[in-house]
């Protein structure tokens, strides 16, 4: 790990008290990686794996049980509220869901000049001219900011959700399934797009995705998580495309591929797993129940994150490159 | 000669829309509301001018006329000591009216605050204003206002101020719930993240939001101010001034000597309640409405007169079905209502499905792949016609035959799986008593047969332990199960086709393997697939054929093979390589630039000239044609020999297969 990263999140832990009799759902279990200035992180993970809560403890939107969070060398773990201002002008969000991410009651250009008008207080035409710029980056139309979110289409909404972001002239956004909810066409523009302003600005990115297509593209580094815990981490072509890690080996095996000879192969290849049986015990590898190979310890004793070939991976069956454990 | 050549309503741009109606414009559309707004205007006014429009004072005194009916002197009659009624009504009214208002104030002032500050914050503020809530609901009123007129005697300020004091925590928890709503909402969470402080947030985001909420408690608080007021008038505790309740009392006191005094007074009452609640339904009817304006309004285009679409779907709606095809789709033209006008959303679909084998259709949403599909055996949403064509299945011309008959065969002959699995699966039953009641509907036969043989279906679907899954609820179960159920009891009667729209699109990449290994299965058992997707991967997987349609229209169709490999339409080739699947990390994804024009803003001609690189002045004049390009290919493209060379000239992301 390089010595300061932009976004350092180190043994992150986050709890959920369920509903009822309150018992403790550990959402994010032990998590630690790095985003360094103008890289992409894309962290991957199915439903229940908590990426989603990562991203919302660095936003403060989650309270982490344990942990901590750093950004650009400050502790922002239990950042309050009124600093949180000055960190929204450097940390910034796109969500997934562009119908509900607007007020529908406030005109595009209302939504887009809400920080600079209430967080950064600036005067109306300075805004305004703002305002006109970041709609135009985006490839929206000039009279965009007049109108309100529902004369828009999904992908338009994404991209006025990045003018949103941007506008604050952020170093780093986290992207929540910032895409996912869109055709492939329109997937496709806004992917390019996010591409365009990182290489423009020195964005970094957290892309929190379920699609592995998606963060292959765009990451440079890729975080695999499942019920929590890193399952695997490295760089994109060692990860995306070489996994060693049984879960990540099983989440690129089963995403078909738009062509039917090499999906029939891959098909053919596919180790499979077994069907998820909710929560796991506590003690081992979360991945344990369902994974082809586990072997006894696998249950009883949770693997650390070691060195393998290039990567790091939690998993009992591999022989790290080193006795060096990672955190 | 050549057509007008519109650009299809990609471009929000070209056509400014009006401004969006307000709650107040949609509320000044209702009939009812203009009137009961109006009444409440002439109420005040009048109340207001008092001394300019009513001839005598509120005490002013007539004793030789007094208790008498309306006459020419004295407009609505004269009460006690031969004080005039009209006079009374407006100078009582000021009285009224203004106790109201003051209950009111005290209403909002502390139950809006209250209220939002509980839904926002939560916590233990929240719990107080709810239990204090709760206390209120529990001191009956009428009691407390009382024992307040005891201490400030006919002082109906003290006791109004106390009856919206008691009326607020009730304000507060509705506010509290409404508030708690928008807490959630996507858009607070990113106004949070932009810095906003909380009271810009409250402001900006969360009161506009529950200001409907308040307004309809408000004008129901209104109304039964009122009635207080006058019951206090009625019991004789109230003002000692003219006000309609004192005016009630004296009533009731004469109802022997002069009945009509009743009529002025009770009528003004009864009236100005019913303008407070036909108001109050009228901004809640008109706040629903505002949330379900939320639709793109189109640019005002109207769909090009569909004489020559008309004239192609009937050409190839007259073509027989296929030889041995299980379903055979021929020239299939749909028309849903938009906007209060029939408007052709699919137009002259046509391709066959084969016993066991299966087809996928394809496309981006809005292009009306789901309505092909429940079109196909009746099950178009309401108001949605077949306006053309014919679908034959097993040789039987389903747009001809009854709905009984429709319904035997989609019972019987149909499995059908949705995209959300857990909620199409009815929350109050276990899964095995819903997939045995499906299986009694088909074979009628015996409880524990059924039962028994739902079993059999959870285990052939894979289910681990069927047994205990027969005994769950759709809750308990996670969203590949219940996508499991879902397809046991599509089973239930063995199908000889599935229709699935979208069943994996809800789960996991994990879960959607499985699946997918389920549905092969199947198809090698002999069951024919309609998959409606918009995930090639899918298709690659599954099916034989893909049916690519765009706007309406099947813009391809063509075995799996060649068409991912070699795709004719140039849309196909466009959505092709805009696939992150095919994409190179470092450079840009070969993208489709705008949207999918909507139904209403279709073009005259090909339906995707206005995103096509290649459109030219003859894609714009006529309907296209669906050809065939080579055996079993067919493509909607006047240009489509010309498209695969440039497919070939393509520089990025056409030839990146990754081996993942």
């Amino acid at each position: 790990m390089v010595a300061n990263p932009l976004v350092n999140v180190n043994n992150l832990t986050v709890e959920y008290r369920l509903p009822g009799r309150g018992g403790l759902l550990r959402a994010v279990d032990g998590v630690s990686f790095g985003i360094e200035r103008g890289q992409t992180v894309g962290l991957v993970g199915e439903s229940g794996s908590g990426k989603s809560t990562i991203g919302n403890a660095i936003l403060g939107l989650a309270d982490p049980a344990d942990g901590r969070i750093e950004f650009d060398g400050a502790d922002i773990t239990h950042c309050p509220r009124a600093d949180r201002r000055l960190l929204a002008r450097r940390i910034q969000v796109i969500f997934q869901d562009p119908f509900g991410s607007m007020n529908p009651s406030l005109t595009v250009g209302e939504t887009v000049a809400e920080a600079l008008r209430y967080n950064l207080g600036l005067p109306k035409a300075q805004i305004r001219e703002r305002v006109t710029q970041a709609l135009a980056d985006v490839g929206l139309p000039l009279d965009a900011a007049e109108r309100y979110p529902t004369e828009f289409s999904g992908g338009q909404r994404q991209r006025i959700a990045i003018a949103r972001a941007l506008i604050m002239d952020p170093d780093f956004v986290i992207c929540d399934e910032a895409v996912s909810a869109l055709d492939l066409s329109v997937q496709a523009q806004v992917l390019n797009l996010l591409v365009k302003l990182r290489q423009e600005r020195g964005l970094a990115y957290l892309f929190i995705t379920h699609d592995l297509a998606v963060v292959r593209y765009i990451s440079d580094q890729i975080v695999v998580l499942y019920a929590g815990q890193v399952m695997e981490r490295g760089p994109v072509d060692l990860v995306a495309d070489r996994p060693v890690h049984p879960y990540t080996q099983a989440l690129t095996e089963a995403a078909p591929v738009p062509d039917p000879e090499l999906q029939a192969a891959r098909q053919a290849a596919r180790t499979k797993v077994a069907p998820s049986a909710g929560s796991t015990g506590q003690t081992g590898c979360p991945f344990a129940a369902r994974c082809p190979g586990a072997i006894g310890r696998c249950h009883t004793e949770r693997p650390a994150l070691v060195p393998y070939q290039g990567v790091l991976a939690a998993c009992h069956l591999l022989t790290p490159d080193s006795k060096e454990t990672i955190p | 000669m050549s057509g007008p050549a519109v650009q299809p309503g990609t471009q929000p741009g070209a056509a400014r829309p009006q401004a969006r109606p307000g709650i107040a414009r949609l509320l000044l559309r209702r009939p009812a509301v203009v009137v009961a707004l109006a009444v409440l205007a002439v109420i005040v006014l009048c109340a207001a001018l008092a001394s300019v429009i009513s001839p005598y004072g509120p005490e002013q005194q007539d004793l030789l006329h007094a208790l008498k009916g309306p006459s020419a002197s004295h407009w609505l009659g004269t009460g006690e000591l031969g004080l005039d009624v009209f006079a009374r009504l407006v100078f009582g009214g000021r009285v009224t009216l203004t106790v109201v208002l003051i209950a009111m104030v005290v209403y909002l002032a502390c139950g809006v605050p209250l209220g939002i500050l509980a839904g926002y914050k939560g916590g233990v503020f929240d719990w107080l204003v709810l239990k204090s809530a709760d206390v209120a609901f529990a001191v009956p009123s009428i009691i407390v206002t009382l024992a307040v007129l005891a201490v400030f005697s006919h002082n109906e300020t003290a006791a109004m101020v106390a009856f919206g004091l008691l009326g607020a925590p009730g304000l507060a928890r509705v506010v509290r719930s409404a508030a708690m709503g928008v807490r959630q909402e996507l858009f607070v969470r990113a106004a949070i993240t932009s810095g906003l402080k909380d009271g810009v947030i409250i402001l900006r985001h969360v009161l506009p939001r529950v200001a409907g909420v308040i307004l309809v408690q408000v004008s129901v608080f209104a109304a039964t101010a009122v009635l207080m007021e006058t019951g206090l008038g009625f019991l004789g505790v109230g003002t000692k001034e003219s006000s309609w309740g004192s005016l009630v009392g004296e009533a009731s006191r004469n109802i022997g000597l002069n009945p009509w005094l009743l009529v002025p007074s009770g009528g003004i009452i009864i009236v100005f309640v019913l303008a407070l609640s036909t108001i109050g339904d009228g901004i809640r009817d008109a706040a629903e409405e505002a949330h379900a304006a939320a639709v793109v309004r189109s640019p005002g285009r109207r769909q090009a007169p569909s004489a020559t679409q008309a004239a192609t779907a009937a050409v190839t709606a007259g073509q027989e079905p296929t030889e041995g095809a299980l379903l055979s789709v021929r020239g299939l033209t749909v028309t849903l209502p938009m906007a209060g006008r029939a408007t052709v959303t699919v137009r002259d679909v046509t391709f066959d499905v084969m016993p066991g084998e299966a087809v996928g259709i394809v496309g981006e949403s809005g292009c009306g792949k789901s309505i092909t599909a429940s079109a196909l055996f009746g099950m178009l949403p309401g108001g949605g016609r077949v306006t053309a064509g014919r679908v034959f299945f097993d040789g039987q011309d389903l747009t001809k035959a009854s709905p009984a008959a429709l319904r035997a065969i989609r019972g019987a002959r149909v499995g059908w799986i949705s995209q959300d699995p857990i909620s199409s699966l009815d929350p109050v039953y276990t899964a095995g008593a819903q997939v045995a009641q499906v299986v009694r509907l088909h074979t009628g036969c015996s409880r524990k047969e059924a039962k028994r043989r739902a079993l059999e279906l959870f285990a052939l679907v894979r289910l681990p332990d069927p047994a205990r899954v027969a005994k769950s609820y759709p809750h308990q179960l996670s969203g590949g199960m219940a996508q499991r159920v879902g397809i046991a009891a599509a089973l239930a009667a063995k199908p000889d086709i599935i229709i699935a729209d979208e069943p994996t699109t809800a789960l996991d990449v994990t879960v959607q393997a499985e699946i997918l290994d389920l549905l092969r299965d199947l198809r090698a058992g002999g069951t024919a697939i309609l998959l409606i997707t918009h995930n090639w991967g899918l298709l690659a997987d599954l099916c034989s054929r893909a049916v690519v349609m765009y706007a309406g229209e099947v813009v391809e169709e063509s075995p799996i093979t060649p068409i991912v490999r070699d795709p004719a339409h140039p849309y196909t080739q466009a959505l092709l390589r805009s696939d992150p699947h095919r994409g190179r990390r470092g450079q840009p994804l070969p993208s489709l630039e705008g949207t999918v024009p909507a139904p209403p803003d279709w073009p005259v001609g090909c339906h995707f000239q206005g995103r096509c690189p290649l459109a030219a002045a003859a894609c714009r004049t006529a309907a296209v044609p669906l050809v065939a390009v080579a055996p079993g290919r067919f493509s909607r493209c006047l240009l489509a020999g010309q498209a695969t060379t440039v497919v070939q000239a393509a520089p990025a992301g056409t030839g990146g297969q990754d081996g993942g």
